[in-house]
Formats: C-alpha cells, structure tokens, sequence
C-alpha cells in the first residue's frame, strides 16, 4: 500500500511546543519540503484557510482562546468545503470524544496528543487522504465536465440506456469540477468537455496532473473536435483516453457500453471499488 | 487495410513465453496491427529513441500504443514509463501496463507516474484473447490515438 502524503498543511494549535514536535514528527515522515502553515487563533487559521488550498487540517480541538478549533471547524465546514480534518484532543476518554465527534462529521480522525509520536498521526493522516480518494460505495460514478446542458443530458440518457449501475454526476465547467473533486467521493471517471467556460478542459488537466491528490484519475477527453492538435495536446496535458462525440444518439450510447466496458471491467481502475 | 493497421503496437515484456503467446492471441483477435517486441526498459527507451541497434528506424513512426510489463531487467516499466511521460516528444504515446502484478502499490503508482490504462495479465489464453480484442477495439475504433 503506497503512503499518499499530503502537500500543505494548515495546524491550527495555540501551544508553540506542540506546534514544533508536530512539525518535527510530519517532516521526519514526509521531507522537509512539506508545507505547514501554524495558526495560533481561529483568526488566523480563517485568513490562511481563506487564502490558501490545503490537502488536510489539523485542528487542536482546546485553544486558550475562544472559539475552539471544534467550533471553528464547525463553524467553517457550513460555508466552505473541507479538506480531510484530523483534530488533536487531549481528551483521554474515549466516550467524550465519540460525543464530540457525532456533532463533527467533517472531522475524519481524532488523535490524543500524548499518542502522535508512535505513528498515529502519520497513520491518520494516510487513511483521511485515502478514504478521502475513494469512492463510499463500489458503484462507480461516473462524472460528466460539459457546459451543453444538452449534450450531459444525452450522455446521461446513453449511460442509463445500459442498464448498470453507474452513480451518474455532472459540473457544468472546470471550476465546478474541481469544487465537486474537492468536497466529494473521487468518481471512477471523468468524461471532460475541452471548451467550457471559467476554466476549459484544458486547464482541468493542468491542474489534475498536478494534484499529488487528483492526478490518478481516470479521464477520457470527450469533444466535438477531431482536430489532431486537440487530441495530441489532451494526451500530452495527461489524459487517458479522447473520444470524439458522435453525432447520432444511438453511436453515443454505442460508444459509453464501450468506454464503460473498458474503464470499469477491462481496466484495473486506481479509484473505483477498491 | 484499415487505417489504424498502419499502426504498431510495441510490446515491452522480458519473458519470451508472454510476447509468443501475445503474438497468437492479436492473430486469434484479427488485430492484424504491425507488432514490435522489446525486452528491457533500456531497449524500449532505445527503440523509441531510434539510437542503438533502432537506428534503422529513424524514418518510422513512433508506435502507436505501448504494452509494457513492469518487472523487467536493467531499466525496469516503471522508470521506463516515468522516462517517457516526462519526454515531451513521447508522453502522448498512450501506456498500458500489462503485468501480473495485483500490488496496489503498483497500481497507483503506474497511474500517478501517468500510465493510460492498467490491465491484468489474464492466466488463460482465451482471456488473453478477449483483452486483445476489447484492448484494440476501444483504442482502434472507440478512442482517437494522438498522431
């Protein structure tokens, strides 16, 4: 099982001490090159969650001043989408924290601080990002990246027509996409539109294939253009497969038991109920 | 002939008994493709350079589609596809990885290095048919390979 790692960190904990031995613990596990962003005060956790995006949270659940990193947690998960959240207690009773936790769904792991050291923390830091990284059941979802309300609406029609159980989502343009890659379960696949608004299909591989979190997604470019410059540049930015939207319902749905029968029975997929 | 049989498919895989068998299974299949062997990651990278004992092939176009095993001598599939994503001029040639490995250190890995697609080796022959006729079809009549 290889260990994901996360990128950039935002530690919100009020005790310089504690602070420093996480550090020290993450960078012995991970490198020196991640990042760790240290907040003191939900203040200052807010302004750097505001400016930056982060591949996990680690929250000190007690601050010397209110809020506490559980109410800003809280309070943050209802406006914003979260990174996997791992909240450090210094609880020693397992059924105060379970309380605490019921009324924390965004939290995925809690760590009593005097245990980090024997690899608790790095254990609970690979299973959030990966239980993050998979789907919650083994049907795979399928997700559509096309501004043509039109052409999803077809797409979706086709996948039906086969009668097996995809879990069927759509984002109409690249922002969308990552927003959807951000705070929900990774789908088994993504059929991405090049030409979209705000952010193309383009810059939505760009961006994937830099994600150490997104870049093993399975995407097929589907496009209207045959232009060989297109598909040249969809396979160079990273993607795994173009196909070319037909232009007759029955080619479409033709092709989607094809691209199904492939990416989900032939191929090993690295996302899809696994 | 179609167009798509103009294109080759090279195979990386260093146990002989595994290129035979494939040989017979794409005749099995009707994947009447022209079909290069290579048996290390240093010849792969060495054919698709055209340098070395490939130099022949200078005037050639590069395959069309890679098969390459991931235990192989001295350059082995992984650093061998680490070496041709990162090569502008060979990224976009699509990679599947064909192996008995099942590890899932393996697959993820060969996905975050960017592997196309990752594929099991079959232990029948039949199933090695099967894949040959589902492989060519999606990247031969489904898919638009790069040029």
């Amino acid at each position: 099982m290889i260990e994901p790692a996360p990128s950039h960190i935002l530690l919100l904990d009020d005790s310089d001490d504690d602070a420093l031995l996480i550090r020290e613990l993450l960078h012995a596990n991970y490198g020196e090159d991640l990042a760790i962003d240290h907040a003191k005060y939900a203040a200052e956790a807010t302004a750097l969650a505001d400016a930056h995006r982060y591949s996990l949270y680690l929250i000190d659940y007690m601050l010397a001043e209110p809020p506490t990193g559980a109410e800003w947690i809280a309070e943050r998960s209802k406006a914003h989408p979260l990174p996997p959240v791992i909240m450090l207690t210094g609880l020693p009773d397992a059924k105060e924290i379970e309380a605490i936790a019921s009324k924390l769904p965004a939290v995925s792991y809690f760590i009593t601080k005097d245990r980090m050291g024997d690899g608790h923390l790095t254990r609970a830091i690979a299973s959030a990002i990966t239980n993050r990284s998979q789907p919650a059941s083994t049907i795979p979802t399928i997700l559509i990246a096309d501004d043509d309300a039109d052409d999803v609406l077809l797409m979706e029609d086709a996948l039906l027509e086969l009668n097996r159980p995809f879990r069927l989502d759509s984002v109409g343009d690249g922002v969308e996409l990552m927003e959807y890659l951000q705070t929900r379960p990774h789908p088994g696949l993504i059929l991405l539109d090049l030409n979209m608004p705000r952010m193309d299909g383009r810059q939505v591989l760009d961006a994937l294939r830099n994600d150490p979190q997104l870049k093993r997604i399975p995407v097929v470019v589907m496009s209207t253009s045959t232009a060989d410059i297109d598909i040249n540049n969809g396979y160079d930015r990273g993607a795994n497969s173009y196909v070319c939207k037909p232009s007759s319902f029955d080619a479409l749905v033709t092709m989607m038991e094809e691209i199904t029968d492939y990416w989900f029975e032939l191929v090993v997929s690295p996302t899809a109920g696994r | 002939m179609t167009r798509h049989e103009g294109i080759t498919i090279l195979m990386a895989d260093d146990d002989p008994d595994d290129r035979l068998l494939m040989e017979d299974a794409m005749e099995e299949a009707h994947v009447a493709n022209k079909f290069d062997f290579v048996e290390d990651g240093e010849q792969l990278m060495d054919y698709l350079h055209r340098r070395g004992d490939y130099a022949d092939l200078a005037d050639e176009p590069l395959p069309g589609l890679i098969l390459l095993d991931l235990n192989m001598p001295k350059k082995d599939g992984r650093e061998a596809l680490k070496e041709i994503k990162g090569d502008p001029n060979l990224r976009r040639i699509p990679i599947i990885i064909l192996t008995t490995s099942k590890a899932e250190e393996d697959i993820l890995r060969s996905y975050d290095l960017g592997a196309n697609s990752f594929i099991s080796k079959p232990v029948t022959f039949d199933k090695l048919v099967e894949i040959v006729r589902q492989l060519s079809n999606y990247w031969f009549t489904i898919a638009r390979l790069p040029e």
